[in-house]
């Protein structure tokens, strides 16, 4: 009968998982792809984000600019330098992250880079992903010390490009993100819109017009 | 010469060891004890393949307020190193009212070093002063093997500068003599390892405090 939904304890089968990641699967999954198994099962291959992502301290604060290839939720990284690092190193590598960490505190603004493997650097500006050789061209070109905030805006939104344009993992439009040290914040998505598929997707005729 | 072999012979016994990916202080690190305290020096290059992740990154952490370690080989495996012994030597200094000496730090990091040879690419130089021995420097190479030296080097560029090192050291040197040594020595194995460059940190640790300083990587001493 109907005896697994009155059942008075959660099975351990669909009981939630304990925290953190699970790799329980991933024994099972080499043994499926291995040629033992017949070669009928072909493993689903991760997404991997090539992205161009950057941070720059600035006068009165960090401005931190992504391609929106990369931009998917609205994910907000509240854990400090020290929590992801540890966390990261812990995993040996597995958790395929590279970050670039901005943030004010009561010693000023700071940017910091941070490693899959768990390593971290500290740095005044840094660049992140597949298309970080383009914008740290634009970096090494154009940085100075004490830029204003327009001046560092305008530095990032052209480190960006330079990673949309230029490399073939990123691309279509920019958001950056300026965090002042007055603790206000500001998230500009799509300030660049310098790839627009909308005037494209009208122009195609179809049948239903 | 094949290109591989030619390859394979810059290598330095770390480098070979890391993870693809991973970030390498491929490096120049070096230390050296004088009457009265010690001078550690490191380039500032971190690389992941041929790309230079960190031009000007700091290679000398301190351990405790006199005590200070060079790091070389995986950026996050001796990271995560420093940052053990830091709270542990932290810890020994709380529970025994003492300062911590170089020879506990060196042997805490010496330790762990060992008992995770197989998860670790690290080669430490831990170098500092203590009211016992003075100042002391320990190397600390990779598999967790502990030396007490006079002149220690390390790093994926030392290889090219052991018989400059041999030729200019002498026993009894002044600390002006011995910073002097442990530039010019770490300037010509930058000029030779494509693994290290930058800019050259120093850190000269005496009973009077610590002093800290670098050289931009257009004033070296020697080079191109």
């Amino acid at each position: 009968g109907m005896s697994e939904f009155t059942a008075a304890e959660t099975p351990a089968s669909i009981a939630p998982p304990p925290a953190g990641f699970s790799f329980e699967n991933v024994k099972r999954n080499a043994s499926l792809a291995s040629s033992s198994s017949g070669g009928a099962y072909t493993q689903a291959k991760a997404m991997k984000t090539g992205t161009t992502i950057v941070g720059t301290i600035f006068k009165g604060g960090v401005v931190l600019g992504a391609d929106t290839r990369a931009t998917g939720d609205t994910t907000v990284i509240v854990t400090a330098c020290t929590l992801l690092k540890r966390m990261l190193f812990r995993y040996q590598g597995h958790v395929s992250a590279a970050l670039v960490l901005g943030g004010c505190d009561i010693n000023g603004p700071h940017v910091y880079q941070i490693y899959p493997h768990g390593s971290t650097g500290k740095l005044p500006y840094t660049t992140m992903g597949s298309g970080s050789l383009a914008a740290m061209s634009v970096f090494e070109s154009e940085w100075k010390e004490d830029m204003t905030e327009d001046e560092a805006k305008g530095l990032v939104e052209r480190a960006i490009s330079a990673g949309i344009y230029n490399d073939l993992g990123s691309g279509s439009n920019c958001d950056t993100c300026v965090i002042r040290t007055d603790g206000s914040v500001q998230m500009n998505r799509g300030v660049l819109q310098e790839n627009p598929v909308q005037p494209l997707r009208a122009a195609i005729k179809r049948s239903d017009r | 010469m094949d290109a591989a072999l030619a390859h394979s012979f810059t290598i330095s016994p770390e480098s070979s060891r890391l993870k693809p990916g991973e970030l390498s202080t491929g490096t120049t690190i070096m230390a050296v004890p004088f009457e009265g305290g010690v001078v550690l020096g490191a380039d500032s290059r971190v690389s992941t393949g041929t790309y230079i992740a960190n031009r000007t990154s700091d290679k000398i952490a301190q351990l405790s307020e006199k005590i200070f370690c060079c790091r070389s080989g995986s950026a996050a495996d001796t990271q995560a190193l420093t940052d053990y012994v830091r709270f542990y030597l932290q810890q020994w200094e709380v529970e025994t009212g003492r300062d911590a000496t170089v020879k506990v730090a060196a042997h805490l990091m010496r330790k762990i070093c060992y008992q995770n040879k197989d998860n670790l690419s690290a080669g430490v130089i831990v170098g500092g002063w203590d009211e016992v021995d003075g100042g002391s420097v320990y190397n600390i190479p990779l598999g967790g093997t502990m030396i007490k030296m006079n002149c220690a080097i390390g790093g994926s560029g030392s290889t090219y500068i052991y018989g400059l090192t041999d030729a200019l050291y002498k026993p009894n040197m002044t600390k002006a003599e011995t910073v002097a040594m442990v530039k010019k020595s770490i300037s010509h194995a930058m000029a030779r390892d494509g693994s290290s460059g930058g800019i050259i940190r120093t850190c000269i640790v005496e009973k009077s405090g610590v002093e800290r300083e670098y050289i931009p990587g257009n004033q070296l001493p020697y080079g191109p």
